[in-house]
């Protein structure tokens, strides 16, 4: 079913396509987050939030064009956020769980192949921006203008980020 | 080391996959915020699709802002005089002597719409467009496959300009407004001729264009399509950039191209346009048969009312309002980020 019927029914409070629709990109959500933020845990609770958040107001969605672009972008504002979040003084101890912590919880982590481990540890290793780039481009499959229009910067800044990103990747793969 | 190739192949097929029990959690707690939704606060529940929405999203609505730039594109380009000035020499003076004497053009063209900043087109169309310097403009606007999109007529009498959906079944009447009239009636070989004495043109010397022998000019002049300032919200036009190939071996121009780019409309769907066409096949003086100009409306379409519509939504839509064609339009409302 098209992505479009499917926002449609969602905005009309149908259950059954909002988990159409996370079927549908959850793998492509969780993977760009966790290239962005580096933890499975991080990674679960950015695309729980994004959802949580997709679904409290189904009326203000503005899906103009891709449905999954859409929530690539949702999912990188999250990612963005998290990141500057970890960047501030820690917050005072409470009794949740860190979501940053190892994972030490075989039922709740989510998996990924040697080789994808592979892949988000050298993109830990980069710069946030050039990790950025490289996530939405290659994973996210948004074009350098699109991810050049998303982050305010100019499209050279953009390609330059991805070319210095990637010819360190060669070296880390 | 590997290649870049490789790198971008093993990034790309890098994947997290969701277990089970982190499905549940995050469907768990999806649903219910929408049920939640649902149930405590039904406002933030559409009542039915927007009509706003379900208008800008129509086929009809893009085919009309399709049609109205044809308009626009219509009326600047039938007159592939537009450059003949009489002061690029020979080629040119005889041109404008041939040119006055043409009554009728009929042409091709291919029509590509982008939206501002992007690669991909919006809508491609190909465009048959008969001229009766008399009667009016009729243009046919096709998509990729050989569906008739639109067709839109610029009449002259009575003064109109209707376009046609036949996908859609539904039309849209507008008279031809004071500004656009005045065009209407400016709309000779001999007036345009007069119009671009006093504007800029560049030769662009000779060159190949669909096989034939050319020579080129080129100019920027979008005052030919003089938008009165209160309509200008409908289809604002910012650049418009000709360039006509007159072949060397009749006065006759050819080809043409043209390049227009847009402030976001009504028309435009609220969208900056880039709009580039090509014309091609002209033939001058053919016998176009009256009934071309004879609008064709079958009796079960229905019009498409923007004003009804246009006004339930002026609260969606948010702030101002401006009259214009017979009906009101309102700007749109940024669109939320997420």
């Amino acid at each position: 079913m098209r992505d479009r019927r499917l926002v449609h029914r969602l905005r009309r409070g149908d259950v059954d396509a909002l988990q159409q629709i996370y079927h549908r990109y959850k793998e492509d959500l969780l993977t760009v987050a966790m290239s962005l933020l580096g933890d499975a845990h991080g990674a679960e609770d950015c695309v729980h939030d994004v959802f949580v958040h997709f679904a409290e107001a189904p009326a203000d969605l503005r899906v103009n064009r891709s449905l999954r672009g859409y929530l690539v972008r949702c999912v990188a504002n999250r990612a963005k956020n998290v990141l500057k979040r970890r960047q501030l003084p820690p917050e005072p101890p409470t009794d949740e769980p860190d979501s940053t912590a190892p994972c030490d919880c075989p039922v709740r982590c989510s998996m990924a192949s040697e080789e994808s481990r592979r892949v988000f540890e050298a993109l830990a290793q980069l710069p946030a921006e050039q990790r950025e780039v490289i996530t939405l481009h290659l994973q996210g499959q948004m074009r350098f203008r699109e991810i050049a229009e998303q982050r305010e910067l100019s499209i050279n800044t953009v390609q330059s980020r991805y070319r210095y990103g990637i010819e360190k990747l060669r070296t880390l793969l | 080391m590997k290649s870049l190739r490789q790198v971008k192949r093993i990034v790309g097929h890098a994947r997290l996959e969701a277990d089970r029990a982190t499905d549940e959690r995050i469907l768990r707690d999806a649903e219910a915020a929408l049920v939640k939704t649902t149930h405590n606060r039904p406002q933030a529940l559409p009542p039915g699709p927007p009509i706003w929405r379900t208008i800008m999203e129509s086929k009809a609505t893009r085919y009309s802002a399709a049609a109205t730039i044809l308009i626009a594109a219509a009326l600047v380009l039938s007159d592939p005089l537009g450059l003949f000035g009489g002061r690029h020499g020979v080629v040119l003076a005889e041109t404008v002597r041939q040119m006055d004497q043409v009554r009728t053009i009929t042409h091709k063209e291919k029509r590509i719409f982008y939206e501002m900043g992007k690669d991909e087109p919006w809508v491609k169309a190909d465009v048959v467009r008969y001229v009766s310097f008399d009667r009016g403009v009729v243009e046919e606007q096709y998509d990729e496959a050989g569906n008739l999109m639109a067709r839109a007529y610029i009449l002259r009498d009575p003064p109109q300009i209707i376009l046609v959906f036949p996908e859609e079944k539904k039309y849209v009447k507008l008279p031809l407004a004071d500004g656009w009239a005045r065009v209407m009636n400016n709309f000779t070989p001999k007036a345009i001729v007069e119009h671009f004495k006093s504007g800029r043109c560049r030769d662009l010397g000779h060159a190949t264009v669909d096989g034939y022998d050319v020579e080129g000019f080129e100019t920027n002049n979008s005052e030919i399509f003089p938008i009165p300032e209160s309509y200008r919200f409908l289809f604002p036009i910012k650049d418009i950039k000709w360039q006509f190939w007159i072949s060397k071996d009749t006065p006759f121009p050819v080809a043409a191209d043209l390049e227009v780019t847009t402030g976001r409309g009504l028309f435009t769907v609220f969208k900056e346009l880039r709009i580039t066409c090509h014309d091609y096949d002209m033939v001058y003086d053919p016998n176009i048969p009256s009934t071309v100009f004879d609008p064709n409306i079958p009796a079960d379409y229905t019009p498409l009312s923007l004003e009804s519509t246009l006004k339930e939504s002026a609260a969606w839509l948010g702030v101002g309002a401006l009259p214009a064609v017979g009906f009101v339009a309102y700007r749109r409302r940024h669109p939320r980020g997420c």
